[in-house]
């Protein structure tokens, strides 16, 4: 394989080498960002809905259209927020409630919705987004770890930008409110 | 206790506040107790998330994910398939219906009633257009129509 360049410019590149069929870049783009999608889609759903919404959003990627509007990075945390969204719907299965405190998925392990249990062993960031809701958790997803504007948040989930802040808003509200004394 | 602010202080906390608006509320959460309450938890949130380890991928997926690249040339094979099926079988279909002999029994135009013809012919040049012509005809016409009437309703 031809040496890449670095960061977006080695996305970008992969991308178009995709576009005309190239396999091997295909693969190291799923080597350079298979890890974090799917620590994002984890965090979205759960471990066991996170393999197939990466899965689906790698098979995605080779039939959408990269504009090069925003990073790799960020158009393919875009196309997972999606196929998160629409596998959430296909399975038609309830995700996890406000008032549940075990895990959503049925091979997931237990976790315990405590913030003591979050005090004593460092919570991974499923874990500590579980008792949201879907659409809470995407815009928290979006705004404390991709560090999207309002703005492009909105454009992400094709809502108005004051659904966006009113989501942000209420998701910050339960999280502070479970982590009470922690933060 | 909540404060007018402080959806202002979830925008500044996110870096959505132009100059002017960043400088007023720090003002602001310097004098306002419930604000900066606020301002210190949304800091403490966005800390615990960012150190929030991501879940592992385990090592498995990758080659799961790779595998997607053939998956989806299957499909799309498949969906090409598919594709050339539906419009084979429409071209038959079409090809068929257009082939097929025209076995239904033709159905004999229905024939005009005399006293239908008699009211939709004009009168010949040899006819008056006087009242006394008109009446005999209009008679005539009332005529046929109460035979015809008559002879439908008999029964057979």
């Amino acid at each position: 394989m031809a040496q890449l360049p670095a960061g977006d410019d080695a996305d970008a590149e992969l991308i178009r080498r995709i576009g005309r069929g190239d396999e091997a870049a295909f693969r190291a783009l799923v080597d350079r960002h298979a890890r974090y999608l799917y620590g994002i889609a984890a965090s979205l759903t759960n471990v066991t809905d996170a393999e197939d919404v990466v899965q689906e959003t790698f098979a995605a990627v080779l039939t959408a259209r990269f504009r090069g509007e925003s990073a790799v990075r960020t158009w393919l945390v875009q196309i997972l927020v999606r196929q998160a969204a629409m596998h959430r719907r296909k399975r038609r299965r309830p995700m996890a409630s406000l008032d549940a405190g075990a895990g959503s998925g049925a091979e997931e392990p237990a976790r315990s919705a405590s913030p003591i249990a979050g005090a004593e062993a460092k919570l991974d960031l499923a874990a500590m987004l579980e008792t949201l809701s879907p659409e809470h958790r995407q815009v928290i997803v979006l705004r404390e770890v991709e560090q999207m504007s309002y703005d492009e948040i909105a454009r992400s989930l094709g809502v108005p930008r004051g659904t966006v802040e009113s989501r942000l808003h209420r998701a910050r509200a339960e999280l502070r409110e479970r982590f009470k004394g922690y933060l | 206790m909540d404060c007018e602010k402080f959806a202002q202080v979830h925008a500044y906390h996110d870096g959505e506040l132009d100059a002017p608006s960043r400088a007023a509320l720090e003002k602001h959460v310097e004098a306002c107790a419930a604000c900066a309450e606020l301002l210190a938890e949304l800091r403490g949130l966005s800390r615990m998330i960012a150190d929030a380890p991501p879940a592992t991928m385990p090592e498995r997926l990758a080659s799961r994910f790779h595998g997607t690249w053939h998956a989806a040339a299957v499909d799309r094979g498949a969906l090409r398939t598919v594709s050339w099926l539906t419009g084979a079988a429409a071209a038959l279909l079409v090809g068929a219906i257009l082939m097929w002999p025209n076995t239904r029994p033709s159905v004999p135009a229905a024939r005009s009633s005399a006293w239908e013809v008699a009211a939709v012919t004009p009168p010949t040049s040899g006819e008056s257009h006087g009242g006394s012509d008109e009446d005999a005809k209009l008679v005539l016409v009332a005529q046929w129509i109460a035979n015809d009437l008559s002879a439908e309703g008999a029964p057979r």
